[in-house]
């Protein structure tokens, strides 16, 4: 059976996971996904699309892509490898290629063996776009948002055997560096509810889970060392450094930048995981301060 | 003794890397021997990664003790920070 599936814009991604969530295909069908007239492809299309597209063939065993019309926007997808992600690199990590442009890191599957030498690769192709700034929080972003897939959006043995992917690209127009992991975990509100229930606690609304995951020291515990810090550091530097954070999480998401905390329904219809969106203002960091000190205590 | 954090772990962004930390402060603490922590070339830690070494090691010993024997040297103002911000969200006067 073949199926064709027309992505413009965020909320057309929906139709991907619809269809999944539907069982309308099967193993053997063909797949089309047409990006003919999409429009500028913002670092969480190219995760949710990786991310459907994986897990399409995974459905189906084949996909088609039909290009976007619009040059540049081809030559993005072409540039940062996603077709060949999305083929060859589909059932394995491995290194790939630099990126011509130097204004975005290749899609990465997931691995806490790769977390290091990944922020290594940011900071040293996007690193260079934050002069005179202190760029630790570009570290430390991204590794708690790889620390956070492994450590809660897995299944229930913990240790993430789930797909997650990352990707990461400077923004030149609006001096922003965008960081985004996706996973097909279970999803915050349900992994909170759960710990809720298994501690006999009332259950709270999907966008009060989102809450309650970012407040400092809140945590489901699913790993021995988790204390509810990763999630709020990120929050905190985002509210400090006027930056922005997006989290579509199941069938909520929240929207939190300088105009506050918005929660609403998630556009990606019938997702479900987690997708975490972090946009840094470069301005917003802190000057890089050299400063050494001799002792913190005395 | 003096060790340098970069030369004892392979990195500061996750858990397993801060539980190598916390043994060999741990040791130390236990063995009653003042250690001297060098930041020096380190520049971003993870939550994981304190939490793994340094939050285990404050469930452990009071932090009062921890300070007498462990001391935190040669760190950029922005470690510092990223010290003081985490020992602050455990709930410790620093």
């Amino acid at each position: 059976m073949e199926h064709e599936l027309k992505i413009n814009r965020l909320k057309d991604y929906g139709l991907i996971y619809a269809m999944m969530a539907s069982n309308s295909i099967a193993m053997g069908d063909v797949v089309t996904i047409d990006l003919t007239d999409h429009l500028f492809f913002k670092p969480v299309h190219v995760i949710l699309l990786t991310m459907g597209i994986i897990q399409l063939v995974h459905s189906t065993g084949e996909v088609i892509v039909v290009p976007p019309i619009n040059e540049s926007h081809n030559r993005f997808l072409m540039d940062i490898e996603f077709e060949n992600f999305c083929q060859s690199n589909l059932h394995k990590s491995k290194t790939m290629g630099e990126i011509a442009s130097k204004t975005a890191m290749p899609i990465k599957r997931l691995s806490l063996e790769y977390l290091n030498s990944y922020t290594l690769d940011v900071l040293k192709y996007l690193g260079t776009k934050c002069e005179g700034k202190d760029t630790s929080m570009l570290n430390i972003s991204i590794a708690e948002l790889i620390n956070n897939v492994y450590d809660h959006a897995g299944s229930e043995t913990g240790g993430s055997p789930i797909d997650a992917y990352i990707f990461s690209q400077y923004n030149s127009e609006k001096r922003q560096i965008s960081i985004v992991v996706g996973d097909f975990g279970i999803g915050i509100p349900e992994k909170a509810n759960k710990y809720f229930a298994e501690e006999g606690l009332p259950l709270r609304s999907n966008a009060d889970c989102i809450k309650w995951a970012l407040e400092l020291n809140e945590s489901s515990f699913s790993q021995p060392h988790n204390r509810g810090k990763g999630l709020n550091n990120i929050y905190s530097f985002v509210k400090s450094s006027g930056s922005h954070l997006r989290i579509f999480s199941n069938d909520v998401m929240l929207d939190s930048g300088n105009a506050g905390d918005k929660y609403g329904k998630n556009p990606i219809e019938d997702f479900r995981g987690t997708v975490v969106e972090v946009e840094i203002n470069i301005d917003g960091l802190a000057i890089d301060d050299e400063t050494t000190l001799t002792s913190m205590w005395d | 003794m003096k060790y340098v954090l970069i030369d004892i772990v392979d990195d500061t962004l996750t858990n397993a890397e801060g539980a190598k930390l916390y043994a060999l402060l741990d040791k130390s603490i236990a063995d009653e021997n003042i250690l001297e922590l060098s930041f020096h070339g380190t520049t971003a830690l993870s939550s994981s990664f304190l939490n793994s070494s340094i939050g285990n090691l404050l469930d452990k010993y009071d932090f009062e003790h921890f300070k007498g024997f462990v001391k935190f040297v040669d760190l950029r103002q922005s470690v510092a920070n990223q010290l003081l911000d985490y020992l602050r969200s455990c709930d410790l006067q620093v």
